[in-house]
């Protein structure tokens, strides 16, 4: 396969492996990393309308705002907090809370949390926000709102710095897909970017492994005729000074470009190999 | 200090010039006396090519060097051969240890034939392969009235990059120059494409990516030709491509990316990094029927379904993500997928 050939900052998978491995034979460790601890509050028989999806590493300092934020969005709301890979007590804040927690002793890797939040999922809307960022839950209502008018995707209008000559990587992948699938009206707006809410039937025609590679969900939602539409902008490049401090450390950009060709890959094994395109009158049968 | 420093550079700019003169007129005298001798404007500017290659290769000092200079010797030398000679005919000279041709496709404008082949004819090119289809009596005469010209028509309208393509396939020239029929070029420029892939690099492309302004300005397909270059770890080539003219293509890079592959630009563009050709920029020409070719609908869909072949080409060397592996995510727990 292809992974194996990548650029692997920080850990080398082979040192996860070992990991891996010393635990196994540590004791039944696996299971409980398959089977998460799953802590719900007493449900008083109601199911709820909005599902709030928030996947949690370390991010104690901004958690408890975020998840407070997180309830108010509709009165009917249930919060999944996705604790993994976190040692700075994180997990005690999402508990005190009051959300419904599922914990991983490990990190689950960059948005594996999105899919198995959404796997426990109850709500007719599922709302997708990170812990890192506080925004508010009247902006947050906005992509509840935008679904329960009908968007099957709500999608943050956030295209990314783009008055600029050479893009992020991120800007660039982001908007050549959207050309690429024929939505540039899109621009740079994508399920890769919190926060953004998913109908019932998005999350049931996706499938939710799918949200932890999101350009790829991006490219379902679209290619299945879903409606995809970008709700209000909220700046998540200038909320984030924290993120902007990881990305130099350790860079998601390879891991995200990586993501949009995965999800080319996949539109290319579902058309044909031009992606549904028709050739025009190109004579190819002239030049051998 | 930088001044300074170029004084001197200059100094020894204007001697060697001067000694690359009154080479050119020692070579031309001799030339005229020779048997080789043909008063024929073809056979001087020939001549004068052939002359100002073998000097620059064996005794002017070779390889590299900045193409400015060489270009400014090259006519210092050609300007004096004909003065030795006694004839003049206008040519910019690019000194050449292989053989070199260019490709048009001709759209149905004979005026832009006229002035494309006009550039064309002062260069060192073996030969010139027009391709025309539904030509008049007036664009054959054209075609035919250089000296170098091979042309090609066809009876019905052909897509210009298949007549590309089939244009490359008549001529074993070792540089190919492949310019628009629609629009003529200085010669200057041209000239840099062919020395560029003639000295350093097989594929000299055009350098759009300045003019193309801000990112959230451009067209959609720039989108694409940028995000292939970038998945491709060759982020250097921003916007450029072989999708825009002119540009030129050593025999190698034909050779790697298969000539028949001409006919989607994009896909030859992706299997010429694959293949690990040396690409390079080889000028910057503003070309006005790219332009054109963005807006349309159909362009665009067109060039959408072009890089969905290139990465799929990509893909089937390099596996679904190229080089961008993914070794953090924990897939295992996510059970099934939707493949």
């Amino acid at each position: 396969m292809a992974n194996k050939f990548g650029k692997h900052r920080g850990r080398s998978p082979l040192s996860g492996r070992s990991k891996i491995a010393r635990r196994l034979s540590k004791g039944k460790q696996k299971f409980k990393e398959e089977s998460p601890n799953i802590d719900s509050p007493n449900e008083q028989g109601s199911f709820p309308f909005v599902s709030v999806i928030v996947p949690v590493m370390n991010e104690r300092k901004t958690l408890r705002r975020v998840l407070s934020e997180a309830s108010r969005v509709h009165p009917q709301t249930e919060v999944i907090v996705v604790v993994n890979g976190s040692t700075d007590g994180s997990l005690e804040i999402a508990r005190k809370s009051g959300a419904k927690v599922l914990m991983y002793e490990h990190p689950l890797g960059h948005d594996v949390g999105r899919s198995i939040g959404a796997r426990e999922a109850q709500g007719n809307i599922l709302l997708f926000i990170d812990a890192d960022m506080v925004i508010p839950a009247a902006t947050l209502r906005a992509f509840v709102d935008a679904v329960t008018q009908g968007a099957d995707v709500a999608l943050n209008d956030y295209s990314g710095p783009v008055k600029k000559f050479t893009v992020h990587g991120v800007v660039l992948a982001k908007h050549a897909l959207n050309q690429l699938l024929g939505r540039p009206d899109l621009e740079g707006s994508s399920i890769t970017a919190v926060p953004h809410a998913l109908s019932r039937k998005a999350l049931d025609i996706i499938g939710t492994s799918a949200l932890s590679v999101p350009p790829l969900a991006h490219t379902m939602a679209i290619c299945k005729g879903l409606n995809v539409r970008r709700v209000i902008h909220v700046n998540v490049g200038q909320l984030n000074p924290m993120r902007l401090k990881r990305e130099r450390k350790h860079s998601l950009t390879p891991l995200i470009m990586g993501d949009h060709l995965e999800a080319i890959q996949w539109w290319l094994r579902k058309t044909d190999s031009r992606g549904g395109y028709e050739d025009g009158d190109r004579q190819r049968w002239m030049v051998r | 200090m930088n001044k300074r420093r170029s004084i001197p550079n200059q100094i020894h700019l204007k001697n060697v010039l001067l000694r690359d003169r009154s080479t050119g007129v020692k070579d031309g005298i001799n030339w005229r006396k020779s048997e080789a001798f043909n008063d024929s404007p073809g056979q001087l500017q020939e001549a004068a090519h052939k002359n100002w290659s073998q000097y620059f290769h064996r005794r002017a000092g070779g390889k590299g060097g900045d193409w400015k200079v060489i270009l400014q010797r090259g006519k210092s030398y050609t300007s004096g051969f004909m003065k030795g000679v006694g004839l003049y005919s206008k040519i910019i000279p690019v000194p050449l240890r292989n053989t070199a041709s260019a490709v048009v496709c001709a759209c149905n404008r004979a005026i832009d034939l006229q002035s494309v082949l006009k550039k064309l004819s002062i260069l060192p090119l073996k030969e010139i392969v027009v391709v025309l289809h539904n030509a008049s009596d007036e664009m054959f005469t054209i075609a035919r009235n250089y000296k170098n010209t091979v042309v090609v028509h066809f009876p019905e309208a052909v897509d210009p990059d298949v007549e590309r393509s089939l244009g490359a396939k008549l001529t074993s020239a070792n540089t190919l120059l492949f310019v628009d029929g629609e629009q003529a070029v200085d010669a200057n420029i041209l000239a840099r494409f062919i020395w560029e892939c003639e000295s350093r690099v097989d594929i000299a492309l055009n350098d759009i990516s300045t003019r193309l302004g801000l990112f959230y300005q451009r067209a959609g397909i720039e989108r694409f030709h940028e995000f292939l270059n970038r998945s491709l770890n060759r982020k250097d080539l921003k916007a450029n491509s072989l999708s825009s003219l002119p540009f030129a293509l050593s025999r190698h890079a034909l050779d790697t990316m298969g000539i028949s592959n001409l006919a989607v630009p994009a896909k030859a563009h992706a299997m010429a990094i694959l293949g690990g050709l040396r690409i390079g920029i080889g000028g910057a020409v503003k070309s006005s029927s790219h332009y054109e070719r963005s807006a349309s609908n159909e362009k665009w869909r067109r060039a959408a379904g072009d890089h969905i072949e290139a990465w799929r080409e990509a893909m089937t060397a390099q596996g679904s993500r190229l080089n961008f592996a993914d070794s953090t995510r924990n897939r295992s727990v996510l059970g099934e997928w939707e493949r």
